[in-house]
């Protein structure tokens, strides 16, 4: 419940500045592109003419969202509850980027906690238009603060991200699940699992600057399911 | 800026803290018409009751003493965290031995007393059979605790610990770490995370297999008030 009022705190204190701090869909990401699409037509110009100084709509920069264009890449830190991290996603053309997260419980525990480093492929087959859609799957590791009995922590994860990119903000949900191993070991127990389902919202700043919030639960079977927020800072290029 | 100070504080608020849900056992051994059997003992030890076992219902037996007097001692646990767990029906009307951990210096998850911190009751005939086994155990030290509840060579199972590190609580003194429960048997080893039950073979042929159960284990790296470091809860029955 007090995740939720933070989310919508969070979400009233960004929405609610200025307008003139959002960059609207319309623009260019890169700043080196062209002329605006909206830029009037010459005297004279044909419907041709028009059509070869077309530059199609950038794609707003996002963290949640994908994909990036080829070559293109983000960087975001987050800073929340539980966890913080820092993560990088490259775009690998058409709807394939590679993400690269490591992760701590920054402001519960500093790097004393659990910690874990996580290498997935987003694939984002709906990229155009109001829609945005896309899922990660990724394998990686816990750290433990002290070596594990039972060997290394193993984790593969998937998730679904659903957004909406409206000219003045992002706004996405997200599930996700992790599977977590019981170690290398031969008397390990099996997996466990947990859950996240998250809701969101980013607003881009300067074409390359983006800021969001978000709000998540955290479920694992048998145990608590804890509110948890996060703060999104990311860069695009 | 009011907004951003609101905004600010309310994060701070969201960062919420949780400690692991623990329900011991609270096992209780009592003999009529004196009281608590762990009255007026100072230090640990074990007491040993031989005597025809009554089962009233899944968590309460009665024992009644063997000798003259048939003085009856009714042993009570509470299984808030494990509805599984219950004497096993075919210790009725049995002759029984009941062993009783008892040390008055133990503690529960709270830090609050938990005097009594293991039963285990065997059937005797033909021979010694153990048959029920719940257990739990604070420590101040947070490295894996060895629990053997029997000697060597005998029919029942032994445990051990081992912090597991995968899954944690967040609580006010740094995570709790949820710890497996490892099951050691005749014919290998199961390992048994919070909450898990497994089964294991021990003792002879054609004897039913012993179900255990980690009830509850965790452990924490730093100290918390009076609280334990160290937290195993288990069952164990045939």
């Amino acid at each position: 419940m007090r995740a939720a009022a933070v989310t919508a705190l969070l979400l009233f204190a960004f929405l609610g500045a200025p307008a003139r701090g959002q960059d609207g869909g319309s623009a260019p990401l890169d700043p080196g592109a062209g002329p605006p699409a909206t830029a009037p037509a010459a005297p004279g110009a044909d419907a041709k003419a028009l059509d070869a100084d077309f530059e199609p709509e950038a794609r707003r920069p996002s963290i949640a969202l994908g994909p990036n264009g080829r070559g293109d890449f983000t960087i975001a830190l987050d800073v929340g509850w539980l966890e913080s991290g820092v993560g990088a996603t490259l775009g690998l053309g058409g709807w394939f980027d590679l993400t690269l997260r490591a992760d701590t419980l920054l402001l519960y525990d500093g790097f004393s906690g659990q910690s874990g480093i996580h290498l997935g492929v987003r694939i984002s087959p709906v990229s155009e238009g109001l829609l945005r859609a896309g899922v990660e799957l990724s394998g990686g590791q816990l750290f433990s603060p002290e070596p594990s009995s039972l060997g290394a922590l193993t984790t593969v994860g998937g998730q679904a991200t659903v957004g909406a990119a409206l000219d003045w903000a992002t706004f996405y949900g997200r599930a996700a699940v992790r599977g977590i191993s019981g170690g290398s070991e031969s008397s390990s127990p099996g997996w466990t699992y947990d859950e996240q389902v998250g809701l969101g919202v980013e607003r881009t700043f300067r074409k390359r600057f983006i800021v969001g919030a978000e709000g998540y639960l955290w479920a694992r079977p048998g145990l608590s399911t804890l509110a948890e927020w996060r703060l999104r800072f990311g860069y695009a290029r | 800026m009011r907004a951003s100070l609101a905004a600010a504080a309310v994060v701070l608020a969201a960062c919420v803290t949780r400690e692991p849900d623990t329900r011991p056992f609270r096992i209780e051994a009592t003999r009529a018409g004196v009281g608590p059997v762990e009255a007026g003992i100072a230090q640990a030890t074990i007491l040993v009751y031989d005597g025809v076992a009554h089962r009233q219902d899944d968590t309460t037996l009665d024992v009644a003493l063997d000798g003259a007097t048939g003085q009856l001692v009714t042993f009570t646990f509470h299984r808030d965290d494990a509805a599984e767990v219950a004497f096993p029906p075919q210790l009725d009307g049995q002759h029984v031995e009941v062993t009783v951990d008892v040390d008055p210096t133990h503690v529960g998850p709270e830090g609050e007393p938990l005097p009594i911190h293991g039963l285990l009751v065997a059937t005797t005939s033909p021979a010694i059979h153990y048959q029920f086994i719940i257990g739990e155990f604070s420590s101040e030290d947070s490295h894996g605790l060895q629990i053997q509840p029997v000697p060597a060579n005998q029919d029942a199972p032994w445990f051990h610990s081992v912090n597991d590190w995968a899954q944690f609580e967040p609580s006010e003194c740094g995570p709790v770490y949820y710890d497996a429960l490892q099951v050691i048997g005749d014919t290998g080893t199961i390992t048994l995370r919070r909450g898990e039950r497994g089964e294991i073979s021990i003792g002879a042929a054609g004897q039913p297999p012993w179900k255990a159960l980690n009830v509850m284990s965790w452990h924490r790296r730093s100290a918390c008030g009076a609280k334990p470091k160290a937290w195993t809860q288990l069952a164990a029955w045939r």
